[in-house]
């Protein structure tokens, strides 16, 4: 694969979805096998992976022909490296004066776009899943929020500057602040708790408490705007900052403020202009974090290179896959690995749990701790506690030493419970203390233990239905359900079975020390159109049995085990009649639904009527 | 000996973590974070095993010299400030109290002094109690002086609009404020304690003649400004920069009242 990028002028007055459809409707995919464009401020970065690097050229004659690239120079091109280089880059720009977090939903919104285009592949995928890593990573390390980007984002810290994070402001606005909006509008939303208003229009963020006097404004923080005689309501505000012992924050339209206020010392009197004197005065800051930021991508940048040249495009962190739900999987896991977060992750068996379980742990700043894990339901219960938080000397018959406990082996690390719906009510009070107050305590000991470990755990069951039927305890659900991960079965991901099978088929080749370089098309088939009802496991098991049985380099139908087909047979005679399929579908309706007949119509797309005449023909009233 | 070796490797500890908490306070990056968190356990750390070492070899607590106090007047300081900056996550006030800590350490060391040669009287356990209470209490003051300087430093880039070092490194007024407030009530109660327990024992020394002595004087003086600091904090609407400037005076007059005392004025408040 071959990468280049390029950065186009955005033109002016020109809308997105012009930009969209530009780009992505032309047909190119003899040439290109993903192509990507992110919309910034003021220019667009075009992102292409080519089949192979002599398709340049032919790109480029291509593009030309296009209006969007009719002026880009042919050296304005960034070529391998350098491209995703760039790309990382652009999706975290610190010096943007949106704020890192609005490039990162343009972002979003870009591969969105791209994905309904059908125009992105693994490779942009991996890309935008390493610049959401090296946010999470980057706003953990760095305190960037710290360092203004724009003239809302300095109020902010010039409130931060006079007032501690934890009182409650109150604001005033006078006159007309709608100039003044989007200035305010966060700052509004974050800290202030109550606002009055005189001659003001309504105000959009916050509910506002109409004045008739400017002597009622009361207020930590105003927003003066036009329309109001300055001096009267300056002198109201100077007499109320004498009264108070906390500074006032006066912002104003004007430098008309200003000059009435120069000689209070309890008044901060800012405008605009002195805000964008805050911005100018991180540079230093903001260069310094940019230097470093960029250190972190042109690492990131060589790990992707290698990530691209061991030829493994769908393989992210061990999880085989090029299915848009599981990239939307990955995206959880790359944001909340570095966080400590507790997840719990749902999937039927075989769906790889565990898999993901360890790319959260591989992913996180504990990745050279240990992972540590447990399988609840193989373990007696009797024996469990015991093995989970260990146990002192003389405890029970046969403690005749003491032992430490998984939770001791996995301290500064990940800990994984699969099955974590098997655990009974007393396990589940245990470790709902562990997840409040981070301490174990020992069977038969008398002192807790504080361990410093991530919980990351596992289930095939509904908990939430069991936690309904009263058979699981509720809290200690909604403490492990922080973030949950759901994974699709394997019938949900079709395009992944051909992705699967070539994986598993270089596994077992090497572990037999065979040299098989596929599958037939018919075995490829049978294998397609299998439910498999146990999942990736499943598929493994017969791969792992076709590599064993096959003679020759390809993998024939005649190698694999016997499957249960589970599309419907062609043979006549199996067919069942009309009436049985009704029967069928009506109980099935009657089940999903719970007897709710209104539903069972509206879905069927029949009346009430209709509906309760067929129960009764079908003997199902 | 130990004294000059001791003070003089605690200053330079001292001076190097003001350095480091110079150039934190400057850069701003994670990794100087780091050192100086090190570097501020490293230095108490030597700082309690050298005191350690002192009350092992004269089997007394350094307290009953000019020079012994001064040390244990930094160690108690930076041990409550340690706590303040683990409590509160605020790294910034540490680059200026660190050089101060580093200059009364160098100060200390060349002061003249004879460990082994203390008055029997000293070894009095109201005697301990006493320096250590009031060592407490200046220790409280010492932190509203730094914290009330740097309020009003703060104060005057905000109300020039002009965002400088200080401007994007301190936190918030309000914070200093309180942590002025907060100084000078822990300040005003371990005086006081240390006022009481003094008396006690000063009578059983000297008898009422004591209280006549210029050094003490002062000290009931500072201790009475901040007394009313303390009431105009709480009854009056008098403005935050106020209350700075008026713990910033406050201090200045103890600090120059204690040189003046110890210069000027014979006492008989003097180790002696």
């Amino acid at each position: 694969m071959y990468f280049c990028g390029v950065f186009i002028n955005r033109p002016k007055s020109v809308k997105t979805e012009w930009l969209w459809d530009t780009f992505y409707s032309v047909d190119m995919h003899r040439l290109v096998a993903e192509r990507f464009m992110l919309l910034t401020e003021k220019e667009n970065f075009c992102f292409f992976v080519l089949h192979r690097q002599e398709n340049r050229e032919a790109l480029l004659r291509h593009l030309k022909e296009m209006p969007l690239f009719r002026n880009v120079k042919e050296s304005e091109w960034l070529e391998h490296q350098a491209a995703p280089e760039a790309f990382l880059r652009g999706g975290l720009d610190i010096s943007f004066s949106g704020g890192i977090e609005s490039r990162l939903q343009i972002l979003r919104q870009s591969l969105l776009r791209a994905e309904q285009y059908k125009a992105c592949g693994p490779y942009v995928h991996n890309l935008y899943l390493r610049i959401f890593w090296l946010y999470e990573n980057i706003r953990r390390e760095f305190d960037y929020n710290k360092i203004p980007a724009n003239p809302a984002k300095a109020l902010d810290r010039l409130i931060g500057k006079i007032y501690h994070p934890d009182t409650r402001l109150s604001a005033a606005l006078v006159g007309d602040v709608t100039a003044m909006y989007p200035l305010i509008g966060d700052v509004f939303l974050k800290r202030i708790s109550e606002v009055r208003a005189f001659e003001s229009p309504a105000f959009p963020y916050r509910p506002t408490r109409a004045v008739e006097h400017p002597r009622q404004l009361k207020a930590d923080v105003y927003i003066a705007g036009k329309g109001v005689d300055i001096s009267v309501v300056v002198s109201h505000i100077l007499n109320h900052a004498q009264q108070t012992r906390l500074p006032v924050l006066l912002v104003c339209a004007d430098r008309a403020w200003q000059r009435q206020t120069e000689h209070e010392s309890n008044v901060f009197c800012y405008t605009v202009d002195d805000l964008n004197t805050i911005v100018r005065g991180y540079e230093k800051e903001r260069a310094l974090l940019i230097r470093q930021i960029r250190k972190r991508i042109r690492e990131e940048t060589g790990r992707f290179d290698e990530w691209a040249r061991s030829n493994r495009p769908n393989n992210f962190a061990g999880i085989i896959s090029a299915d848009t739900t599981m990239y939307r999987i990955f995206e959880t896991i790359v944001r909340v690995a570095p966080n400590d977060i507790t997840v719990l992750i749902e999937g039927s068996s075989g769906t790889g749990k565990e898999l993901i379980a360890r790319a959260i742990h591989e992913m996180s700043a504990r990745r050279d701790r240990p992972f540590v894990t447990v399988n609840c339901s193989a373990i007696p219960d009797t024996l469990l506690e015991s093995e989970l938080f260990g146990h002192v000397k003389g405890a029970f018959t046969g403690a005749v030493t003491h032992k430490n406990g998984l939770f001791q082996e996995a301290n500064h690390g990940t800990i994984f419970l699969d099955e974590i719906g098997e655990l009974s009510e007393a396990l589940q009070v245990k470790l709902l203390r562990f997840l409040q107050n981070g301490e174990i305590r020992p069977v038969g000991g008398a002192q807790t233990q504080f361990m410093d470990v991530r919980l990351i755990t596992a289930t095939n069951r509904n908990l939430l239905k069991r936690v309904r039927e009263g058979q699981y305890r509720g809290d200690f659900y909604y403490r492990i359900n922080v973030v949950r991960v759901t994974l699709p079965d394997l019938k949900q991901r079709g395009q992944d079975i051909p992705l699967l099978i070539h994986h598993f088929i270089t596994r077992f080749a090497a572990k037999f020390h065979k040299e098989i370089h596929g599958m037939h098309d018919d075995a490829l088939e049978i294998l397609k159109r299998h439910a498999w009802p146990g999942n990736i496991r499943e598929l493994e098991n017969v791969i792992e049995h076709a590599c064993a049985m096959c003679i020759g380099t390809m993998i024939m139908p005649e190698d694999l085990p016997p499957l249960e087909d589970n599309r419907p047979t062609s043979g006549m005679t199996e067919m069942k009649t009309l009436k049985e399929l009704e029967k069928e579908h009506l109980l099935k309706a009657l089940r999903v639904y719970d007897n709710n007949y209104d539903a069972i119509a509206r879905v069927l797309g029949i009346s009430r009527t209709t509906l309760w005449r067929k129960l009764k023909e079908l003997n199902l009233s | 000996m130990i004294v000059l070796i001791g003070h003089l490797v605690l200053s330079l500890m001292y001076g190097l973590n003001a350095w480091l908490y110079w150039s934190y306070f400057y850069n701003n990056t994670p990794r100087l974070e780091k050192r100086v968190i090190f570097w501020l356990r490293a230095v108490i750390t030597a700082h309690l095993l050298y005191m350690g070492l002192f009350t092992f070899r004269y089997g007394r607590i350094p307290i009953a010299a000019s020079p012994e106090a001064l040390g244990t007047f930094v160690i108690i300081l930076a041990f409550i400030y340690a706590t303040f900056e683990y409590r509160f996550r605020e790294r910034s006030i540490g680059a200026f109290l660190m050089p101060l800590f580093s200059l009364l350490m160098f100060i200390s060391a060349f002061m003249p002094h004879h460990p082994g040669s203390i008055q029997p009287i000293l070894f009095d356990v109201s005697f301990e109690v006493h320096v250590l209470l009031v060592l407490m209490g200046y220790s409280g003051f010492t932190l509203s002086f730094i914290s009330s300087v740097l309020f009003l430093i703060l104060n005057h880039q905000i109300t020039k609009r002009k965002p400088g070092l200080f401007f994007r490194r301190l936190p918030s007024l309000q914070f200093f404020e309180r942590m002025s407030a907060l100084s000078i009530n822990g300040g005003i109660l371990f005086l006081m304690l240390g006022v009481m327990a003094g008396s006690y024992f000063g009578f059983q020394v000297w008898s009422r003649s004591f209280l006549k002595d210029p050094k003490i004087l002062s000290v009931l003086i500072a201790w009475c400004l901040y007394l009313v600091h303390f009431i105009l904090r709480k009854s009056f609407t008098i403005s935050d920069r106020t209350l700075s400037v008026l713990s910033v005076i406050f201090y200045l007059f103890l600090v120059s009242a204690y040189i003046l005392g110890m210069t000027l004025f014979s006492s008989i408040h003097n180790f002696n």
